[in-house]
């Protein structure tokens, strides 16, 4: 169960911060495959059949260091996006356990509302059990759009892994 | 510019490797040529020349021509394979650019940046490569020029025998007759000039009716007696006045 006692616009901040990094680093990522398309593209490109034979390897080996450079800083951006999804990964369990403990919460309120006999008890009671309702709504809504955004940064990465994996 | 049908000639031709020696070869047979010209004996449109062998010159010259010819038909073809060769390489360079300024990331646009260098200097080495090969055209076309203008008169020249196909100038008759004493004197010509000295000399005798010395010039003969015709009158020893009015 979370300790810590984290407002609504914290939890939402986070959430953003993360969506956000998530979307910085996928832009990169992006940005690494297009450049290793336009590499390989190049290479494809190329008429390198003529006689010119010392120069026409350096141009080759000059293209094929480029891929290679490009794979490598690709590898990195995508490493760190894994980091960032991983990160995501635990603040969604992190806000299902809040949502868990709001829902147990809203248990509770609603197995002691039964035996009170005070108007004013029950009152108090409804309100609290009305706030926890909408902590949980607000959790189910936040936990949801970081489920939403985890699965999207998550399946351009697979995209972009595969164009990676795939030579453009 | 005219592009062969065969767009892999400069690779099929081996042109990167064989280029120099094509061009060594061509400047090699420029000079030889140049030299036959430069040193052609003079020869009239009888073909008679003061020089030994002048045939064989012409031969030797028509030869050089021809493989100055040659070499001038080969160059001639390589240019456009040559140029073919040049766009290739400029499109390379272009598509290098192009990619190289589209790279969102530094490391690969560095790489990229040698893979550019590379294709500009074989650009600029083919650039080189024409040039010298249009160079070369130029002087094979001017020495042809010039050995043109020197033809054997009696058509195509007959080789020479062998023991003078390896003569790189024809021995012209110095003019105190030393230096021809070294020349073979063709024999049956010599025999001839001394049975007309003979009968000359019978026949001056005969008219001055005094004894005249019997001076065979058979022993005191220069190469340049030996091409006096055998008809005598027909033309004098060649001076440098008449040489003039020979055809070259």
């Amino acid at each position: 169960m979370p300790r810590d006692r984290s407002s609504r616009n914290e939890l939402t901040d986070r959430k953003d911060q993360q969506t956000e990094d998530m979307r910085e680093l996928r832009d990169k990522l992006e940005k690494k495959a297009e450049d290793l398309a336009t590499v390989r593209r190049l290479l494809e490109e190329l008429d390198l059949d003529g006689g010119t034979a010392e120069g026409a390897a350096e141009i080759e080996e000059s293209v094929d260091r480029a891929e290679r450079v490009t794979e490598e800083v690709f590898d990195q951006d995508d490493h760190a996006l894994d980091q960032v999804h991983a990160d995501a990964g635990g603040y969604q369990s992190e806000l299902k356990e809040r949502k868990e403990t709001s829902e147990s919460n809203l248990g509770r309120i609603s197995d002691v509302t039964a035996p009170l006999e005070t108007q004013e008890t029950i009152d108090q009671v409804r309100e609290g059990k009305e706030a926890a309702l909408r902590d949980v709504d607000f959790l189910q809504d936040l936990l949801q759009r970081a489920m939403d955004a985890l699965e999207e940064s998550e399946n351009v990465q697979k995209d972009l892994r595969d164009m990676r994996a795939s030579g453009g | 510019m005219n592009v062969p049908e065969n767009i892999d000639r400069y690779k099929d031709e081996h042109l990167r490797e064989r280029f120099e020696s094509l061009v060594a070869e061509a400047e090699r047979a420029v000079m030889d040529l140049d030299k036959s010209v430069t040193s052609l004996p003079p020869v009239n449109e009888k073909g008679e020349s003061p020089a030994m062998q002048a045939e064989g010159f012409y031969a030797q010259k028509e030869e050089r021509e021809d493989r100055v010819r040659r070499l001038l038909g080969i160059f001639r073809e390589y240019v456009p394979i040559i140029e073919r060769e040049m766009d290739r390489s400029l499109e390379n360079l272009s598509r290098i650019h192009a990619a190289e300024s589209s790279l969102h990331s530094d490391a690969p646009r560095q790489e990229l940046s040698q893979g550019e260098s590379a294709a500009k200097s074989e650009y600029h080495r083919l650039v080189g490569q024409r040039e010298r090969a249009i160079i070369t055209i130029e002087r094979m076309a001017i020495a042809l020029s010039a050995a043109s203008r020197k033809r054997w008169p009696l058509g195509v020249p007959r080789k020479s025998p062998p023991s003078w196909t390896g003569q790189e100038s024809p021995r012209m008759p110095a003019a105190d007759g030393v230096g021809g004493r070294n020349l073979p004197s063709p024999p049956n010509l010599s025999n001839e000039i001394t049975a007309l000295q003979s009968i000359h000399s019978q026949r001056e005798d005969s008219r001055a009716g005094a004894p005249r010395e019997n001076h065979s010039r058979s022993g005191s003969a220069t190469a340049f007696d030996a091409f006096e015709p055998s008809v005598p009158g027909s033309y004098g020893r060649p001076t440098p006045d008449s040489l003039l009015g020979w055809s070259e």
